[in-house]
């Protein structure tokens, strides 16, 4: 799906999902992280996120219009934005591992690879190189790239249409109630086949989820390719060992992502018993 | 009883001799269908092929009464293929007892039918498993069709002269495998050997298989231009794991296809073994600084980049990247049955990553 504004922001379609916290650790700077394991791979990749204040509210909708406007007057390249407005920091910073673990492009993480401007977002990755950068905002995650990859071109402006995008994230309007998010509404989940009955068996289920705007939706299992979206909640999905699998349980717990045409996104995780 | 029952069908078997050269009620004898996998493996007959993972080939292959006129497939080199045909006559229940019948063909067949009896053991109908003889398979990679031309030598083993020319089956295409099929492509999809075999044709070697399916992916982008390089998976639920349907099924629907090396390496792998070709994909990471590349698609150009990881297609311990085009020394390629260290020198700018693994490929969906 592409959006044409001012310098040709490009925002796509795409995915999400899951992951563990594994720990939280105290910093010299005061600061304190927590872990996430990635979703691909024995033993998966780890991905380290500075905690955020569970105060910080939520922000309802993309502020896309000023966006469009903040960025207009500093583009000066095609670039390519993708947004998401997630219901949790969880699931906002579930959805960057996934984006982070099932992509090759080499990321760093900003707290590790600081910038010389300074923080971008709560968490942030980056690759200056080739222009990209994602990051988290309260439960926005944001990811900018070059709309073309030239080796040759100047990408230094892509940092800064990063931070002018937080900027207007921070100074938006926030809601403590995630209910008044216009997040899609999932009211049941079921399984429409066989019980699986070993890992890597196909499962096939139904979600009954609607708009709260009435518009389409779209559902995606969690770690699994960008593009094996559905549009009527219907999903055939194999289990993932590495992915699926629930610690002392002989079940499997999935979770699917369901967004709209805003990018809202919210989640379910269901357990199916083998 | 018995001397009058030789009689009438001495003079039946006249009467259609008769009919054959052109009497009165005029003779027609027609081929109903014909299968060409008309029994488990593939020791006789064609192997089992589908379309892909819920679509079946439905058989008679060649049925025309039902218009349809589905291919098959064999393995390159194989001879005495079997089919087994239905043939039909106009002469009523039990005028006909058995009949010889013969083929010429024309195109790229496997062999022709000899002089071989049929008989009428159902009503007018009539079935036998027939043997291709006096020709092979080729011996290399294929999708190619024949013709055949039927012809009764015999009717109730009386010759016809002339023969009695039933006519024309065909055109028969049929799927030409370097080898048997294996896991995961046991039993072989035609949704990718539409691709494969075509890319991979007049190819006799595992090695030359490997080298045109490599390049086949990589300029599918160039061709169809509706595929390009991104650093995401699109079609991938873990590093060995691939949803085929999907990509196959958005390749022919989209103009927005995207897929990194981990879809691209699995693919060339999957594509391979589809056709008999031993495969594996193997990922390295973590940390590659690349050389100028050429990723799949014309959203990148020529450009250096910097991945965490990279997999590609492992083919008889060869590398086979259908992702990419390397330049190195001024002339760009597909890197196909490249050693190891012969790929590292032209793709990475530094130290070659320190991890590696090796998948077998799983098709889910």
């Amino acid at each position: 799906m592409k959006n044409k504004i001012g310098c040709r922001i490009i925002a796509m379609f795409a995915f999400f999902y899951v992951n563990i916290v594994l720990c939280i650790t105290p910093c010299l700077s005061g600061e304190s992280f927590h872990i996430r394991k990635g979703v691909w791979g024995d033993p998966p990749q780890e991905y380290k996120f500075r905690n955020v204040p569970e105060d910080g509210g939520f922000v309802k909708e993309f502020p896309l219009e000023t966006v469009q406007n903040k960025i207009k007057e500093n583009c000066t390249g095609n670039i390519t934005l993708e947004y998401w407005v997630y219901t949790s920091v969880d699931d906002a910073e579930m959805a960057m591992v996934e984006r982070l673990d099932m992509s090759n492009l080499s990321m760093q993480n900003i707290i590790d690879f600081p910038l010389p401007g300074g923080q971008i977002g709560d968490n942030c990755w980056h690759q200056l190189g080739v222009g990209a950068i994602q990051f988290i905002r309260n439960n926005i995650l944001v990811s900018i790239t070059p709309s073309s990859f030239d080796s040759s071109a100047d990408l230094s402006f892509i940092e800064g249409i990063a931070r002018e995008i937080d900027s207007v994230i921070v100074n938006s309007e926030k809601v403590y109630d995630t209910k008044l998010i216009l997040a899609p509404e999932i009211h049941e989940i079921q399984i429409i086949s066989s019980l699986p009955k070993n890992w890597d068996d196909q499962v096939a289920v139904k979600i009954n989820a609607t708009d709260p705007k009435g518009g389409k939706l779209f559902f995606r299992k969690y770690a699994t390719g960008f593009a094996l979206v559905s549009e009527d909640g219907a999903l055939n999905f194999s289990l993932n060992k590495n992915t699926d699998s629930v610690e002392d349980s002989n079940r499997a717990k999935v979770k699917i992502w369901v967004w709209n045409e805003d990018n809202i996104v919210t989640s379910i995780e269901h357990e199916i018993p083998f | 009883m018995r001397r009058i029952g030789y009689m009438v069908a001495t003079l039946m078997i006249f009467a259609f001799s008769e009919r054959a050269q052109g009497f009165l009620p005029p003779l027609d004898i027609d081929v109903v269908w014909i299968y060409f996998d008309y029994e488990d493996g593939y020791a006789n007959d064609a192997l089992r092929i589908v379309k892909n993972a819920s679509t079946e080939i439905a058989k008679p292959e060649w049925y025309p009464a039902y218009s349809r006129n589905n291919r098959f497939a064999y393995i390159k080199g194989q001879t005495n293929r079997k089919i087994k045909v239905r043939f039909w006559h106009n002469q009523g229940e039990g005028a006909i007892n058995n009949m010889h019948v013969r083929t010429t063909g024309s195109g790229y067949y496997p062999g022709t039918i000899a002089e071989s009896i049929v008989y009428f053991t159902s009503g007018s109908f009539g079935e036998a498993i027939l043997t291709m003889t006096n020709g092979q398979v080729s011996n290399y990679v294929q999708l190619w069709g024949f013709y055949y031309y039927w012809y009764v030598t015999k009717l109730n083993g009386q010759p016809l002269d002339p023969q009695y020319y039933i006519g024309m089956t065909g055109g028969h295409d049929y799927y030409i495998l370097l080898a048997a099929p294996q896991a995961p492509m046991s039993v072989p999809w035609t949704d990718v050997l539409d691709y494969a075999c075509v890319w991979a044709r007049n190819q006799s070697t595992a090695a030359n298989v490997a080298k045109k399916i490599t390049e086949g992916i990589y300029y599918l982008g160039d061709t169809d231009g509706d595929i390009d390089y991104d650093y995401a998976s699109y079609y991938c639920t873990d590093y060995n794991k691939i949803r085929l349907m999907n990509f196959l099924n958005d390749v022919k629907s989209r103009n927005n296809v995207y897929v990194n090396c981990t879809d691209l390496g699995n693919l060339v792998n999957v594509f391979a073994i589809t056709v008999g070709c031993p495969a594996n994909s193997k990922r390295m990471w973590y940390g590659i600084n690349t050389h100028e590349i050429d990723p799949i698609g014309d959203r990148f150009g020529w450009v250096t980049v910097s991945w965490s990881y990279h997999q590609f297609g492992w083919i008889n311990n060869l590398v086979n990247d259908g992702s990419l085009r390397l330049d190195r020394y001024g002339t760009p390629r597909v890197p196909t049955n490249m050693a190891q260290d012969d790929y590292n020198q032209l793709l990475i700018n530094g130290t070659p990553p320190p991890n590696s693994q090796v998948y077998s490929v799983q098709i889910v969906n």
